[in-house]
């Protein structure tokens, strides 16, 4: 198997991976790849349009109202009630949305319940003739609920508990899976933040797919170690933003476990080897307020995944307007996707009650 | 050329399954009883209508194979199939029969459809001329008042089959002299008839008490298969019949095999029948459930008949067991084989036997002594791909070739290449059916899009391989990248390809071999000088 690890930050490469591993299930051999691929895929994209303008690189944003979906160690810096709505066009019959309400607990905590749902239409079925059989479509959803609280005047923590449904297979019911985010955020300066978290501890989908033929089968979430800074200069006017994701996933392969000799011949014996499967990335992100209604976002995510194929970059706007009594934000951004080069249109609306 | 969806490669299994499992007292749902005759053409098409070959007959040089009812022609080198209006709803050949000689040219197809809780009878299509045309037969089931069957001496009660779930027609056989049809007919038993499917006969085997029963001795049992509540005959539920050169019938059930000689047969046409069940011997049939016979043509001596078994729970016992057994001399010893292997079909030449099994094809060229299996078959053609492991359904000979339907199409084998077959590794044609994906004439079967994957859903543990079709103008070098919901590529296939309609296949696993999780994947196929794209949902 060739390895292909990251050679640009060899001792967080290390110390991630130590992590990561410590992290992961029992199991067979870790293999390092360049992508670090698993189930819940839709869950990984992004939550709304500034993170994804920002590369998702949002782990230590020192902004307020950020989404606990990137840290749930954020939610202290809740500045008030707050209602966002997302929607993206995807291309190949993509649907995303989200919805999440956030607000501030007292005077150092914050809560957040947030809902993704991702939905693919128009998947042409075909029986193994060839023959069209009928349409497909499929939708899965992540519900969390988070909860973050500063602990020491530099040092907060935060915990998501989030459910996951997936409704793929047909005729069959949906799965669903429990997932644990753990976040922590400290303010080393007024200008610099240091954050961490971990996703998707315990996650996993347990499939019962006899009704296409199938079999029981798990699928783990993979398990991503974030590690990353945000640096303020320009008073506030320019935010940047940098993590590192050490993600480690289990997976399965078949091999052929041995020949046994039988009355009617050779016959292969097959037994399924259990891998962890390990990557790294990173992201990065900067935000700039030229003026207080408007904020142009870039990011690049993706970075050390399949060399620039692999890339993501992405760019867009905030602007924030008052109607009436309601402060109201809409952001937009655009995302160059990796490899296929579809661009992701993507616009969200906050409304803070 | 015909494109159906039809849910063929259950129904089989499910009649069995039934049985294995305990038997199945179905609801029976609407099913069209129009039995007028019919006569259609046969049409040539280019290729298998489906790749779910899992019911042949050979005639000769001739293949007639299902789910529709189709031939291959070997002087023709073609397939032909008949366009009979039963077919187009949602029936399937479920068994064949076929005779090609100098005094009869009989094509007989048994169908069946879903009726949602295991396949139900649907009458037969019959044809004297060879296949050149068809006519429907009503299926081989009882009037309500059907309550008593006369056989030799006695008037035995009897329930009358009227459901047409459960009694769809297993097997069919002829007659040597081709004046009598046998069908198998599941839980509606054995039955004959000798006007051409118009009036059915109910046979009446031995109870599940007794051994043998004849004619000239009175008794007192009830006919009719096995009930929830316990009554009823397992040894009238019935899976297979032949009829060997003898004119001696042997029926398969589920509760052991059944023969009849041709000179127990009363002016009546009742018979008398010994029953043979599996004993702690190795001179025993392998188990009770036998599931398919088929003669074998020797030059000297009398033919041997062999048999598949089945391990069925039902009065099931240690000594119920997948295998294959043989009578060389009419039922007076068996012999066993390939014991723990479950076999769908066999098929066998004079000096050769050939065993459709879950592990693969079995082949034995010394009278089921020794077998060697066939796991793989290797293609005369490389743009055609089968998946590592393929299983038999189903096996014929014809006087030109070895053929094995699977479910991803029809094997073929010259005869000169099989006995290659004990020794190496011959190169086979595979046929499969090919839905186009710009077809002349769109339908919603077969729409007209750029390309499409197949199976969808794709599930890699049984389907083994997802198909990508997409067309070429020129020969090039095609290259597939599948994609996950975040567009992370999964893979990336290269291949050289020919013009015309191709295909790449895919397993279901990254670059390193492991399962991708289930999901919705998405494909890219580059060709001249656009990219196609679409989706694949994958069930592991």
């Amino acid at each position: 198997m060739r390895s292909t690890r990251s050679g640009r930050f060899p001792m967080i490469a290390r110390t991630l991976c130590a992590l990561a591993i410590l992290m992961g299930a029992s199991g067979g051999g870790v293999l390092y790849a360049q992508e670090g691929n698993g189930v819940g895929a839709f869950s990984r994209i992004g939550f709304n349009a500034r993170g994804l303008a920002l590369g998702n690189a949002l782990v230590a944003d020192s902004s307020a109202d950020v989404s606990p979906y990137y840290n749930p160690a954020l939610l202290p810096s809740a500045s008030q009630q707050r209602v966002s709505a997302t929607a993206a066009l995807l291309a190949y019959d993509r649907q995303l949305q989200s919805l999440e309400f956030t607000t501030p607990l007292g005077p150092t905590a914050g809560v957040g319940v947030g809902l993704l749902h991702a939905g693919v239409t128009g998947i042409d079925g075909r029986n193994s003739d060839g023959v069209h059989t009928e349409t497909l479509s499929t939708d899965e959803f992540a519900l969390s609920l988070s909860f973050g609280n500063r602990i020491l005047e530099r040092l907060s923590a935060g915990v998501s508990l989030t459910l996951y449904q997936s409704d793929v297979v047909p005729d069959a019911s949906p799965v669903r899976g429990f997932g644990v985010d753990l976040g922590v955020v400290y303010q080393l300066s007024s200008r610099l933040r240091l954050a961490g978290r971990v996703s998707d501890l315990l996650a996993k989908y347990e499939w019962e797919t006899g009704s296409v033929n199938g079999q029981s089968r798990v699928d783990h979430f993979p398990v991503r170690v974030h590690v990353g800074g945000s640096y303020v200069l320009q008073n506030g006017r320019l935010r940047l933003l940098a993590e590192f994701e050490s993600r480690t996933v289990q997976r399965y392969r078949q091999v052929v476990d041995r020949i046994i000799t039988t009355s009617a011949g050779p016959r292969r014996e097959l037994r399924t080897e259990t891998f962890r499967l390990h990557s790294l990335q990173g992201r990065v992100g900067a935000a700039y307020r030229p003026m207080d209604i408007l904020t142009l976002r870039t990011g690049l995510d993706h970075i050390g995944w399949g060399g620039t194929s692999g890339l993501q970059p992405s760019a867009g706007f905030g602007l924030r307007q008052t109607v009436g009594e309601l402060d109201v934000r809409i952001s937009y951004a655009a995302v160059l996707e990796p490899y296929v080069r579809t661009l992701m249109n993507v616009g969200t609306i906050e409304i803070y009650l | 050329m015909l494109f159906r969806s039809f849910s063929v490669p259950i129904m089989k299994r499910l009649g069995l399954f039934a049985v294995l499992v305990g038997l199945l007292v179905p609801t029976i749902h609407a099913q069209s009883q129009d039995w007028k005759q019919q006569a259609k053409q046969l049409s040539p098409i280019g290729a298998p209508v489906s790749n779910q070959i899992q019911v042949m007959a050979a005639a000769g040089d001739s293949l007639w194979h299902g789910p529709l009812l189709s031939v291959y022609v070997e002087e023709a080198e073609r397939f032909e199939t008949a366009e009979v209006d039963v077919l187009e709803r949602d029936n399937v050949v479920f068994s064949l029969a076929a005779q090609n000689d100098a005094r009869n040219a009989q094509i007989w197809a048994g169908l069946a459809f879903d009726t949602g809780s295991g396949a139900g009878t649907n009458g037969f299509l019959v044809s004297t001329d060879g296949g050149r045309s068809f006519v429907r037969r009503s299926p081989q089931l009882d009037d309500p008042a059907d309550t008593t069957v006369a056989y030799g001496a006695s008037m035995l009660s009897a329930d009358a089959v009227t459901r047409q779930a459960g009694s769809s027609p297993q097997d069919l056989a002829l007659s040597p002299e081709g004046d009598t049809t046998w069908v198998a007919g599941g839980r509606s038993g054995l039955r004959w008839t000798v006007d051409q499917g118009q009036t059915w006969v109910r046979a009446v085997l031995p109870p599940d008490t007794s051994r043998a029963i004849e004619p000239g001795t009175r008794y007192d049992f009830r006919v009719g298969p096995r009930l929830e509540d316990g009554s009823g005959h397992l040894n009238h539920i019935v899976y297979s019949v032949l009829v060997d050169e003898t004119g001696t019938v042997w029926a398969g059930t589920v509760a052991g095999l059944n023969r009849s000689r041709s000179g127990t047969k009363t002016a009546a046409g009742d018979r008398g029948w010994r029953r043979y069940t599996a004993r702690d011997s190795q001179r025993s049939v392998t188990g009770n459930f036998v599931v398919a016979l088929t003669e074998q043509p020797r030059p000297r001596g009398r033919n041997p008949v062999w048999m598949a078994t089945w391990a069925a729970q039902q009065g099931g016992g240690r000594l119920q067991r997948f295998g294959v057994s043989v009578t060389t001399d009419g039922g007076t010893t068996f012999r066993q084989a390939l014991v723990g292997e479950r076999i769908f079909d066999i098929a066998a030449r004079q000096d050769r036997v050939y065993a459709a099994g879950s592990s693969g094809l079995f082949v034995s060229d010394d009278q089921g002594k020794t077998w060697r299996s066939v796991a793989s078959f290797p293609l005369q053609s490389d743009e055609k791909t089968l998946p590592a492991s393929v299983t038999p359904r189903t096996v014929a000979t014809t006087d030109a070739a070895l053929w094995v339907g699977t479910n991803e199409g029809l094997l073929r084998l010259d005869r000169d290449a099989e006995p290659a077959l004990v020794t190496g590794r011959p190169a086979w044609q595979l046929f499969r059916a090919e839905v186009p994906v710009n077809p002349e004439e769109p339908t919603e079967q077969v729409p007209d899009v750029s390309t499409y994957a197949y199976p969808n859903p794709f599930v890699p543990s049984r389907d083994q391989l997802v198909r990508i079709a997409y067309e070429l103008s020129e020969p090039q070098t095609v290259e597939v990248n599948i994609y996950d919901f975040s567009m992370n590529r999964v893979r990336t296939l290269t291949a050289q390809k020919p013009a015309g309609q191709q295909e790449t296949v895919w397993d279901g696993t990254d670059a390193q071999g492991l399962r991708v999780p289930t999901g919705t994947y998405f494909y890219t196929v580059q060709l001249d000088n656009r990219t196609v794209d679409g989706k694949i949902l994958v069930a592991n």
